[in-house]
């Protein structure tokens, strides 16, 4: 370990110990970015083929085998400003793994839509934000903690409107900066006020100077402090994208393009959902009697607003947008638990991240291919021309009628599709059945069975939503040619695996179970 | 309170030399316009024409490049005035923060992001000339629109 | 040795993966090999584990090797572990080492079959199956196994699945099969809700705290279960259809393994079946008195080789329940064994008459084989000795001993169905008559193009090894002093809870004369009604010219009521066909009328109710901004709210 040796000078600054080894996976996520950035400037030929994707895939499972090598690490570092527990440690697999599977979709993405240009920034811009979400999940202190929110958030804000030829995803960058901003404006505010309540950012400290210990002014010090966990409550609530602060989701996941919403909807909410489990079981947990009732309402707005109005859309992306957040109620709800509910929302949060990234990734496999150019034939480039331009209108546009006979044209992948989906449906066998079976156990071991029942209740509605899609695949029929599609070896073996661990966790929960254990202390 | 004091008196200094030097100039200047002096400098020739209020986004965006430069600036401002009691640490640390900063620069040279004028416009003919694509550009991420149909003009290109 | 118990079911499992694998490239006659070589190496470890065990303290032999923890969620917890006890290494051993045997036969029975591979991937994974049904340490891997051999089964009865009535006898035996594991699902459930646990050990140490009716309800969803593998009333429907598989399945599944399951799961909780009421037992001992009974009577009337056989496998596992009704845990595997040994031999058997006569079932085409296919008859002639219970081979042993128990079965009725039993044994021997007469002895039916010739090695030495085996098995368990081999070694399994009789050995021999006789009676009299057999006397098909002909004594027995064995198959499918049919259409109007109403009209609000509030979602950043301040107000205003209550 390297220190620093401060100067003899009696007004020196104290060098906070720097704990290389356990901080080395976020360095890994955080420096190979800025390597490859370098490296491709000077290197123009760097930019060919999937170099950058191998690269960023390299990057991440070595930032997740690292993660691997800490497991029973658990202490704090940076002066307290971070915390490597089983928790951290769960949230920087997921992130680390997450960011491989998503590197490999975008590789196919990129090739799909004949956009080559961005390779680097979206690798680069991906890792960053994957940086900034392990700090969010490592953070003890809240400006630490908001730092890491918001170098997850510009990055993706960027990543959203990437693809600059799609005015669509453009306007989506647009909405989701503008509300980001507000929302990232409310929870620093919320962090204001709780560091007037009890003159501290650190989570621990906020905790001791609880309920009954703030200042001299009780009444005044609470209204701030209470204020304060409301205004964080709705950052955060924006961040994980739970109803009534969900709007911004449905738009801006169709207009992403679709890896970067297979990035949102799993790492970017994982982490969101994690660093608002521990602000608000760390730091605010002599409060939980205040917060709670919120968390539940949220809980089950998200679940009925997620499962109900998802009904009644048409377009596939915007129908898994509902449906995640409608997952959300479930993650809420294993917040809501405390103690009781940590390793669900880990099992949850894991589970449902592999699904999620598998449910993206074939959505854009399945998505009609542009036609191979032809170099010589110049009528055939006029064609292409029109073509071109419809199928990058139709990209991300995917309705349901689209995918009728689906399981003809494609029948792996609708096979594939429809394994994840019953899983998102918490279907057994499935990975998603044990996962919302212990959001459940959690919410009925501290006896809100109110919200138990609401979670069961919204599930088989949600239920529906999954299996229209299946329906629509199996069951309906179309006689039009069929489409071509040329998707990587890469991108299928990241859904091959995201489809493989959920029907072996299905059969075989203990690994993941194993993981989570013990994360709660 | 007393930490903020002589924020609270740079606010005031700022306001005052802004307003005494409005006031100044308006009491201790001599009045005397023309037309030719209201009219805006464009090298010694009278304009025939008003001149364009919209400028090209390259100067925005030298604009905001300039900012990160500037940032970087105000943070090596108090680490310069502090640079004796942080020691090595804060040596290490502004040094690693300005291989950050300098490492955009890199980026942004080889993004041609400071390239003007025709120099750009050879680059993106260059860039399309090196991928057979009438209808993309490899950098400049923009769609050529209209060449549709126009096959000399592709033939060309390619 | 017992640590290495993974390797039982680990060995079959590695070799269909290998031949699903290599299997197509290795081709005929390799990837066959390989599967009898998985199976025989299964065995051999069998064996090992076997003498370990062996070398243990009677008191110890009872051994969970837990291999990993399998699903914790809340307080269900279940290990996947293999329980090795005399009980699971018994079915095992016979399990492999027949299985082995049958591995072996069907190299050459399937010689030339297309997917000759494929057969072998569908044998491993079977014997899979069985294992871990019979290892398993916990009722769940039990059904996983139990599920695992039905699918098997399915495959394989299916397996000329080109040809519809075989797909159906699969499908046939597949959906029968449901009705009894639903029966074992209830089970299931049931344990765990009354013992908290699944695992054997827990219910071993459990059972005495079940309340008696909990126990009888257990015992009786089991029971259910069992009927359906084991092919009982009034489940056993499947059974003769499923002859529909390749020969090596039928010995293999429906005569030697598979069909043993439900014996062996009855075995496996004699704790819990030793705390239900009297009835529940009863219950089992009536279904399997009656099933032989039923089964046997059936069996006359076949012109089926294999028919003849299966109503025979039927009828002998009705004498295993019978068995476990009376409290004879012990003779029921006993005879589950020696039966085991024999009646692979005699479908084995059957399938190298098949072999030979060029894939001809019909026995009323037959006749004479005995001198052109001397190993496969002389080999049939000791399964029929052993099954007809002629002493000193294995069948006279095993059988009797489940008469005693049943003579001394007061409490349920014990003569009623030790008269059953009796009588049982009797139509047995007379049907087993019939057939080795039929097929082997008397004048040459068959056309003269069809030359019956004798099978290769592959498939007589098997018959060989089981001839001896079903001669001599026997020795497991003599009736006399110090030689209760298989008791003893049983007994930790047991728990004490095996009846034990204390008949005087005059009672015994006199009963074990008295079904000699019988025995012997009825093989005399099948010699007098089949001996000179002409080729006109079987039942006539109706419009043939036979028809207006005065009955024959043979035709008088073969009924056509027993030959559609008593119409049990017919009413079902009367009931379901047509009654039931109509029923169901009712039930259908019903569920689209009033069930699919509501469903469809939940789903029409909830989608009503989507689309109500997809109103809110305008798209327009200022209205999203105006939801998101109103949530920040809501929780804010909440929370100071909370402060001044």
């Amino acid at each position: 370990m390297i220190t620093f040796q401060t100067v003899a000078n009696p007004d020196a600054f104290e060098v906070p110990i720097v704990e290389w080894g356990a901080l080395s996976p976020l360095l890994i996520m955080a420096l190979a970015p800025i390597l490859l950035v370098t490296v491709s400037s000077v290197v123009p030929s760097f930019k060919k083929a999937s170099l950058p994707t191998v690269y960023t895939a390299g990057a991440a499972l070595l930032s997740a085998a690292v993660t691997a090598t800490l497991w029973s690490d658990n202490r704090l570092l940076m002066d307290g400003a971070l915390t490597i527990d089983r928790f951290t440690l769960v949230g920087w697999l997921i992130i680390a793994v997450g960011v491989a599977a998503i590197a490999m979709l975008l590789d196919n993405y990129i090739v799909k839509q004949g956009y080559f240009e961005q390779i680097i920034e979206w690798n680069v811009l991906l890792m960053i934000s994957a940086a900034g979400g392990m700090i969010v999940v490592a953070a003890q202190d809240l400006i630490v903690l908001f730092v890491g929110i918001e170098v997850l958030s510009i990055a993706t804000y960027v990543l959203v409107g990437l693809h600059l030829r799609k005015p669509i995803a453009q306007e989506a960058a647009f909405k989701y900066f503008i509300l980001g901003a507000v929302s990232s404006g409310v929870f620093a505010y919320g962090i204001a006020l709780v560091y007037g309540a009890t003159g501290s950012t650190y989570l621990s400290e906020i905790a001791t100077s609880g309920r009954n210990s703030l200042g001299l002014n009780p009444v005044v010090d609470s209204s701030l402090m209470l204020v304060g966990i409301a205004l964080m409550l709705g950052g955060f609530a924006f961040k994980v994208g739970a109803a009534p602060f969900h709007s911004w989701t449905p738009d801006v996941y169709q207009g992403a393009p679709t890896p970067i919403t297979a990035y949102m909807a799993s790492a970017v909410k994982v982490a969101a959902a994690l660093g608002f489990a521990r602000v608000m079981h760390d730091a605010f947990g002599e409060f939980s009697v205040d917060w709670q009732p919120l968390v539940s309402v949220l809980a089950v707005l998200s679940l009925v607003a997620g499962s109900f109005i998802g009904l009644a859309q048409k377009n596939l992306k915007r129908i898994l947008a509902y449906s995640s957040i409608n997952h959300v109620g479930f993650i809420l709800i294993a917040i809501y638990a405390l103690d009781e509910g940590v390793e669900a929302l880990l099992f949850y949060s894991a589970s449902y991240a592999f699904t999620v990234i598998g449910s993206f990734g074939i959505l854009m496999m399945m998505t009609q291919t542009e036609p191979v150019l032809a170099e010589s034939d110049d009528e055939k480039m006029v064609m292409i021309g029109a073509n071109k331009i419809r199928n990058l209108e139709s990209a991300d546009g995917m309705t349901l009628d689209d995918l009728a006979g689906a399981s003809k044209r494609h029948p792996l992948l609708a096979g594939l599709f429809a394994v994840l989906l019953f899983s998102q449906a918490g279907v057994p066998f499935t990975v998603g059945f044990w996962a919302k079976l212990q959001a459940i156990l959690a919410a009925v071991s501290v006896e809100a069975y109110l919200l138990a029942g609401f979670a069961i209740l919204a599930a088989v509605v949600a239920a529906v939503l999954y299996l229209r899609i299946v329906v629509a695949m199996y069951l309906k029929s179309d006689d039009s040619e069929p489409a071509r599609t040329n998707y990587s070896k890469l991108s299928l073996i990241a859904v091959v695996a995201c489809v493989l661990l959920t029907v072996g966790l299905g059969i075989y929960p203990e690994p993941l179970s194993d993981l989570v254990t013990n994360a709660g202390s | 309170m007393e930490q903020y004091l002589p924020i609270f008196a740079l606010l005031v200094l700022a306001v005052l030399f802004a307003a005494i030097s409005f006031i100044a100039s308006r009491l201790l200047s001599p009045s005397l316009s023309t037309v030719e002096k209201s009219a805006p400098y464009e090298c010694g020739i009278i304009p025939n024409q008003e001149p364009s209020e919209r400028f090209p986004v390259k100067f925005y965006l030298v604009a905001m490049l300039f900012v990160i430069f500037d940032i970087e600036i105000i943070f090596l401002y108090p680490w310069a005035v502090e640079y004796m009691n942080l020691g090595a640490a804060g040596y290490f640390a502004i040094l690693l923060f300005s291989a950050l900063v300098f490492e955009s620069f890199i980026y942004l040279i080889s993004k041609g992001a400071l390239d003007w004028g025709p120099l750009q416009l050879n680059r993106n003919q260059s860039a399309i000339a090196g991928k057979p694509n009438a209808f993309s550009t490899a950098t400049a991420g923009v769609r050529i629109v209209g060449t549709e149909g126009r096959f000399e003009h592709a033939k060309e290109v390619a | 040795m017992l640590e290495l118990a993974w390797l039982i079911p680990g060995f079959p499992l590695l070799g269909a993966l290998l031949n699903l694998a290599v299997g197509r490239r290795l081709g005929e006659p390799s990837s066959g090999w390989l599967a009898a070589a998985a199976s025989g190496a299964s065995f051999v470890t069998t064996v090992l584990v076997f003498n370990e065990l062996r070398s243990l303290e009677a008191g110890e032999r009872f051994h969970i090797e837990k291999l990993f923890d399998w699903i914790t969620v809340g307080s269900f917890d279940v290990d996947a572990g293999l329980l090795i006890d005399p009980l699971s290494i018994t079915m095992a051993l016979f399990i492999t080492g027949v299985g082995s045997l049958i591995h072996v036969y069907s190299v050459g029975y399937m010689h030339g079959d297309a997917n000759f591979s494929k057969f072998f991937i569908y044998l491993n994974l079977f014997v899979t199956s069985m294992l871990l049904l019979v290892l398993g340490d916990n009722l769940l891997l039990t059904f996983l196994g139990w599920e695992g051999v039905g699918a098997c089964s399915y495959l394989l009865i299916s397996f000329w699945f080109t040809d519809k009535a075989n797909a159906t006898a699969g499908k046939k035996a597949f959906v029968t099969n449901r009705v009894g594991d639903f029966g074992y699902m209830l089970a299931l459930f049931l344990v765990f809700e009354s013992l908290g646990s699944i695992k054997y050990d827990d219910i071993v140490a459990g059972a005495s705290t079940l309340a008696p009716v909990t126990a009888t309800a257990i015992v009786l969803l089991f029971l259910l279960a069992a009927t359906g593998k084991s092919a009982q009333l009034p489940l056993f429907v499947w059974l003769p259809d499923a002859m529909a598989g390749p020969t090596p399945v039928s010995a293999l599944i429906h005569a030697a393994t598979m069909v043993t399951s439900g014996v062996f799961l009855l075995t496996r909780l004699n704790p819990i079946l030793a705390e239900a009421q009297v009835w529940a037992l009863g219950t089992i001992a009536w279904v399997g008195a009656i099933t032989a009974l039923v089964a046997a009577t059936a069996a006359v009337a076949q012109n089926d080789i294999k028919k003849v056989l299966a109503y025979s496998t039927v009828s002998q596992l009705g004498y295993l329940f019978l068995a476990i009704g009376s409290g004879g845990y012990v003779p029921a595997l006993f005879h589950m064994i020696t039966h085991a040994f024999f009646k692979a031999l005699l479908f084995l058997g059957a399938g190298s008459v098949i072999h030979g006569m060029h894939h001809e079932q019909d026995m009323r085409k037959m006749g004479g084989l005995r001198k052109l296919m001397p190993i496969t008859s002389a080999t049939f002639i000791v399964g029929w000795l052993a099954i007809a219970g002629v002493p000193p081979f294995s069948g006279f042993w095993s059988k009797d001993e489940i008469l005693l128990y049943a003579y001394n079965a007061d409490a349920v009725g014990g003569k009623a169905l030790w008269v059953i039993g009796l009588a049982t044994a009797l139509i047995t021997a007379f049907y087993m008559t019939r057939q080795v007469l039929m097929t082997f002895f008397g004048k040459p039916r068959f056309s003269e193009d069809v030359h019956p010739h004798e099978s290769p090695k592959t498939m007589t030495t098997p018959l060989i090894v089981l001839a001896g085996l079903a001669a001599v098995a026997g020795l497991l368990n003599l009736p006399f002093k110090g030689m209760h081999y298989l008791q003893e070694w049983l007994e930790p399994s047991l728990f004490g809870n095996e009846v034990h009789l204390d008949a005087s050995s005059n009672s015994k021999i006199l009963l074990a004369l008295i079904a000699t006789l019988v025995a012997v009676s009825a093989i005399l009299m099948a010699r007098k009604v089949y001996g000179t057999l002409g080729t006109g006397s079987f039942v006539p098909a109706s419009g043939s010219e036979d028809e207006g002909k005065p009955m024959t004594v043979a035709q008088k027995i073969e009924k056509p009521i027993l030959a559609r064995a008593w119409g049990i198959d017919e009413a079902y499918s009367r009931l379901f066909g047509q009654l039931g049919e109509k029923l169901f259409h009712k039930f259908a109007s019903f569920d689209r009328s009033v069930i699919d109403g509501a469903v469809n009209g939940v789903s029409k609000l909830a989608s009503g109710v989507g689309t109500t509030l997809r109103v809110t979602q305008t798209g327009y950043v200022r209205n999203y901004l105006q939801f998101m301040a109103f949530g920040v107000i809501a929780l804010g205003v909440w929370l100071l709210w909370r402060l001044f209550i």
